[in-house]
């Protein structure tokens, strides 16, 4: 992905995101991670998808931690997705796809650019008064905190 | 002698004569960052920004404050305070520097830029030598440290694991 974005601009690619908006910053992940949107759920502390349980995430909890922004205080959705490994990520925002030109993507600064990418940050655009971070969630969510 | 090399060489002599003159005076930036003042060589400042938006970045250290939007060009923002001092700055005034380093400094009040001869540095001795400053200058009998800008990217770079 991160490839992608670096040659977007020579490839005229597009793509998918599922978006998840908070405040003045935006979570991208590829739509392609999604296996199953799942909307008016509830916190859970258990998700089975296909028989199998799966480790359950809270995003908005992830997100105020690192960066102290208001989330919603209910969960609404869970997706099921599939980055190396199988989550159900839960969230109280509506999650939004949007179709974004890769060339539109830049990459962090450089004096944060790998330490972001080794967070899973693997880069980000200005939009609308707003940040979207493109996100490897495997990694966001390891360098989180969450046992896998 | 070539009639037009000898004017050649006059004229670059007087050229590097002028050079010499004017670099002989440099104007600094005295600026405030929290309670401490600090000056810049005004030449390594690109821009001054006021009350620009800073967009959060997830787990990077305190002083690096989240990205500012700069005509469509992302520049990490620096608390300078902080990560000299530990201090949190709360101005939203931002010195957007002229390496490309993409950095900007988060200050909290610009006091004037200071016309000063170079010889007003006061370098460090070796005993007191600091990665993070060059010098002190004199600034209307307040003593400035003046801020090594390369030695703070390096720092922050190393910390980052970004070297």
């Amino acid at each position: 992905m991160e490839l992608l974005i670096k040659y977007g601009r020579n490839l005229e690619t597009t793509k998918w995101f599922v978006n998840f908006s908070f405040e003045n910053i935006d979570i991208l992940l590829p739509s392609d991670i999604i296996l199953e949107s799942r909307y008016n759920t509830s916190v859970e502390s258990s998700v089975r998808w296909n028989n199998k349980a799966v480790p359950v995430v809270n995003i908005d909890m992830l997100i105020k931690q690192q960066i102290c922004v208001n989330v919603p205080e209910k969960v609404t959705s869970t997706l099921i997705v599939n980055s190396a490994h199988i989550y159900a990520v839960q969230t109280g925002v509506s999650p939004q796809l949007v179709k974004i030109h890769l060339s539109e993507f830049k990459l962090m600064p450089e004096i944060v650019h790998l330490y972001s990418l080794s967070r899973g940050i693997f880069a980000f655009r200005f939009f609308e008064n707003k940040i979207q971070y493109a996100v490897d969630l495997n990694v966001f969510l390891e360098k989180s905190g969450v046992y896998v | 002698m070539d009639a037009n090399l000898y004017q050649e060489i006059c004229n670059n002599q007087k050229e590097s004569e002028t050079v010499s003159t004017e670099e002989s005076v440099v104007t600094w930036l005295v600026f405030m960052a929290g309670k401490d003042i600090f000056a810049l060589e005004s030449q390594e400042i690109r821009e001054i920004m006021r009350n620009t938006e800073i967009f959060p970045l997830p787990f990077v250290p305190s002083y690096v404050k989240g990205v500012l939007n700069r005509h469509g060009d992302p520049y990490a923002v620096i608390d300078i305070e902080k990560f000299l001092k530990q201090n949190e700055i709360s101005e939203n005034l931002f010195l957007i520097l002229s390496d490309d380093s993409s950095v900007a400094f988060r200050i909290s009040e610009i006091k004037e830029f200071h016309t000063a001869e170079k010889d007003d540095l006061k370098k460090l001795s070796d005993t007191v030598k600091d990665d993070f400053f060059t010098g002190v200058l004199d600034y209307k009998g307040i003593t400035a440290p003046v801020l090594n800008i390369n030695g703070i990217i390096n720092k922050i770079r190393e910390e980052l694991g970004n070297n």
